[in-house]
């Protein structure tokens, strides 16, 4: 077990540099680059000043360099922990991720929790009540919840909430650990406009898996030694049931990072995702790099967690 | 005795009566509260000097003073700041101003015009990136210099009618010198946020708030009434919309103005607490045509650019009908300085009754040079309303024989493009002006080297003209300057037709009071005379 630990925290290794690699190139393929966003800002100086300006400010920032020189010198760094300094915040990058990342992680993992609390009982009892109304219900829930965009429902969550409340969660941001029930009543509401997304396929998966396991003979020779029908459902069928379904949440709570993006935005909360969107614009590459690069390391790190639990789930499952 | 009782009496009754009926008292500012407003995006930096978008500009309006200002109670007079006067001499081509005593910093230094002059090395020091501040200057001011303690003299290159409303902007506020030492010229930092304004900056949360609080050794003890100003950063319409329908702001002055349907939409989510207006903002909308380029290299193609367009009907369907088609200067704003409405509508192009046939003169004019019409690109940056606006303009086009094939741009992207000139048309592009002075869209769009003038294009004419009225002190030779100059670029040859100027709309909350819509959405966000109705 220790050493499939290690080898897949290696193999980490070579994937962050492909990432690294690829969106170093990604972000300097996209036109216009800091020093033009600085210079043309608003349009506001007459062109051949700017122009000079341009070329000074490349000049500044080592932008001038060539591509290979400036990877290198960002990896160099990035390796000892140390993402450089924002082009346009003019502050440490690790700053902005100190101060972002614990937001986000808090709406991803509330996100994820609702999501999980709901989806898996739901497609219990769908399974289970199979071709009854409760059926019907659950699938049409989890249908109508992936077929709604992600911006979609949270503006209409925020519509909903100014339409029969007259109320919307406090537009300071407040931290968990200031004020927690302020800080749950800003964030609860764009986890479920989220977990309604994301628990449609984890409903709908916890529904076919579940209807496969019933069948099993296991299952039913559960039934035949006489156990109670909670203790077959939940003791038998469901453990063996949640094992794809837990390797499916890993993969998708990858999803959950993308549109932790969309939601932060439109319910206004200061993390990674709005952070993220703001470097892109301003084209603010150390930013950017290192924020991607946390997000490829959450999401190594989610699909190593998912396999270590698998093992933990199913005891005949044991990595060599 | 008992007839001058009687009178007696009667005058008390009669004051009673007064009191009863006549006129009023202006209620009474209350104090205290909190003014919540938003921004539309996180500004980042908070140098004031080298910034140049509104949602910066915003951040710290209320932090710091300039030696003059526009009247937070009327819009377009220019009072003192921190200076207590000023004369003009030299036939204008010398201001001294006579500074406040007593004045100190946020951090209890006192200032002095030590600090005016420091501020001006500062903003006119060319290796500094200095923006609108430094560009409203530089071409007038020749130099400077701090007799004593409390007086500053500027010595002008010429007498420029707008230097004083430059002094007066928002952008040119001033700085502590001791600040910019320490600093080292990097007012991005929070920290650095020292002002003389009515407030300080109380905090900068990134993403969510910038927060100030009332200075308590403001120059006028009775200011600002309010305890504070919070500024949400609100990020998208649909934000702004929802915490405007759940009361959560205050005002909407600010970019981006609303729709009709958004402030409708808000006033019925508001029941009584919130009036919206429309009011118009310091921005024109305007096309360009790259005069190097086919198709328009040729003079007949730009004029039938100029004809063929239904400026009413882009504004009726692009903007819900805010602005004022064919305006290059706006006659709410600009008063006689800008072409009266009823002969604006008079000239071709503009006019809505002759329509068809300045379309039917536009189509010739096209077909002369390519009878089967013309095809090129058409861009424009993927901002606000703009790509609904381009094919408005280019469907318009299109009906003439002129077929454009639109490409966005990013924004950034796009002004870079732009800059290199590597463009045939721009379907659409706002050009706002940060002065609240006619000069302003002039020097802007239509002359040699101005930073919207992309194309660059060069009318002897118009230079002439412009410099003319830049240099006229006298109003009324001024204003026959500035109406020349407008409809000769709508009537003649020129590479920026203008589709008019923008209006839009705002609200603001019934109990915010003495809040006056400024001449530019840049100027009175000091809130330092608005009250809050407890």
């Amino acid at each position: 077990m220790f050493k499939y630990v290690v080898r897949r925290l290696m193999l980490f290794v070579p994937t962050l540099l492909g990432v690294t690699l690829i969106i170093f190139l990604m972000v300097r393929l996209v036109p216009g680059d800091i020093a033009t966003i600085l210079v043309y800002d608003a349009g506001s100086l007459p062109a051949d000043e700017a122009k000079a300006q341009v070329a000074e400010v490349r000049q500044q920032l080592g932008l001038d360099r060539p591509i290979v020189v400036q990877y290198l010198a960002w990896l160099g760094h990035a390796t000892v922990g140390n993402f450089g300094y924002s082009y346009w915040e003019k502050r440490p990058v690790a700053d902005i991720i100190g101060e972002r990342f614990p937001r986000s992680m808090e709406l991803a993992i509330l996100t994820l929790v609702l999501a999980i609390l709901w989806a898996i009982p739901l497609g219990v009892i769908s399974a289970v009540k199979q071709n009854t109304w409760a059926d019907y219900l659950v699938r049409v829930v989890s249908i109508s919840g992936l077929s709604l965009p992600l911006f979609l429902s949270g503006i209409l969550m925020l519509y909903f909430l100014v339409a029969w409340f007259d109320w919307l969660p406090p537009l300071e941001y407040v931290g968990l650990f200031n004020d927690p029930w302020v800080n749950l009543s800003q964030l609860i509401w764009p986890a479920i406009a989220q977990a309604l997304y994301i628990s449609a396929p984890i409903m709908r998966l916890t529904r076919s898996q579940m209807l496969d396991v019933i069948r099993e003979d296991y299952v039913r020779t559960a039934r035949s030694k006489g156990l109670g029908e909670p203790k077959v459902m939940y003791s038998h069928a469901l453990r063996n049931a949640l094992l794809p379904v837990v390797t499916f949440i890993g993969w998708w709570g990858g999803r959950l990072l993308g549109g932790i993006v969309i939601m932060e935005i439109i319910f206004a909360v200061p993390g990674m995702g709005t952070g993220l969107i703001d470097a892109v614009n301003h084209r603010d590459y150390p930013t950017v790099q290192a924020i991607v690069l946390l997000l490829a390391l959450i999401f190594l790190a989610l699909n190593l967690i998912v396999d270590l639990l698998y093992a933990v789930m199913d005891p005949r499952i044991r990595y060599a | 005795m008992l007839r001058r009782g009687r009178w007696v009496v009667v005058a008390a009754a009669l004051a009673g009566l007064l009191f009863v009926w006549g006129p009023s008292p202006a209620p009474a500012q209350q104090r205290g509260g909190i003014v919540n407003w938003f921004n539309y995006g996180d500004p980042g930096r908070l140098n004031v000097f080298n910034v140049a978008a509104l949602g910066q500009q915003q951040a710290v309006a209320g932090v710091f003073s300039g030696l003059m200002q526009f009247s937070p109670d009327e819009p377009s007079k220019i009072i003192p700041d921190l200076a207590e006067s000023y004369a003009e001499t030299d036939n204008g081509r010398t201001y001294t101003f006579h500074l406040r005593h007593g004045v100190t910093w946020h951090d209890g230094k006192p200032f002095t015009s030590a600090d005016v002059t420091a501020t001006y090395d500062y903003m006119l020091d060319p290796a500094n990136k200095g923006k609108r501040c430094t560009a409203l200057m530089k071409p007038v001011v020749k130099s400077y210099e701090a007799p004593d303690d409390y007086t500053v003299v500027f010595h002008l290159k010429f007498a420029a009618p707008t230097y004083l409303p430059s002094v007066a902007s928002a952008w040119c506020r001033i700085a502590a010198k001791h600040i910019l030492a320490e600093y080292k010229g990097n007012l991005d930092d929070p920290k650095a946020q020292i002002g003389t304004g009515p407030f300080m900056l109380k905090r900068y949360d990134r993403g969510s708030l910038i927060e100030w609080v009332r200075n308590p050794h403001y120059y006028n003890p009775k200011l600002p009434y309010v305890d504070g100003v919070k500024q949400f950063i609100l990020k998208g319409t649909d934000r702004q919309v929802a915490a405007a329908k759940a009361g959560q702001i205050d005002l909407w002055d600010t970019w981006p103005p609303m729709s009709h349907t958004r402030a409708m939409e808000i006033k019925a989510a508001a029941h009584d607490k919130a009036y919206v207006y429309e009011a118009p903002i310091n921005s024109t909308w305007e096309v360009h045509l790259n005069w190097k380029k086919s198709p328009f290299n040729i003079k007949d193609i730009r004029r039938a650019v100029q004809l063929g367009l239904d400026r009413k009907q882009l504004f009726d369907k692009g903007e819900e009908g805010s602005g004022t088609p064919c305006a290059i200067l706006d006659p709410g704003l600009y008063g006689d300085y800008a072409i009266p409405m009823k002969d604006l509508m008079k000239i071709p192009g503009c006019r809505e009754d002759k329509k068809a046939e300045d379309i039917a003169t536009a189509k010739k004019l096209v077909a002369k040079h390519f009878p089967n019409g013309v095809d090129f690109e058409i861009v424009t940056r993927s901002v606000g309303t703009y790509v609904d606006r381009v094919q408005l303009v280019a469907d318009q086009l299109r009906k003439i024989g002129l077929r454009g094939h639109i490409k966005t741009y990013e924004s950034a992207a796009g002004y870079a493009a732009y800059a290199k000139g590597d463009f045939t048309m721009i379907g659409t592009q706002d050009s706002g002006v940060y002065l609240s002075d006619p000069e302003g869209i002039f020097t802007l769009l239509f002359t040699k080297g101005a930073a919207h003038n992309w194309e660059n294009w060069d009318d002897p004419t118009v230079a002439k003209w412009v410099d003319e009225a830049l240099r006229e002190r006298n109003h009324e030779k001024r204003v026959k300057l500035y109406r020349r100059i407008q409809y000769y670029l709508l009537e003649k040859d020129n590479t920026s037709p203008v589709i008019g100027w923008v209006a839009g709309w705002f609200y603001t909350a019934h109990r915010l009071k003495n809040y006056h819509h400024a001449n530019t959405i840049y100027d009175n966000n000091t809130f330092q005379s608005v009250w809050l109705e407890q």
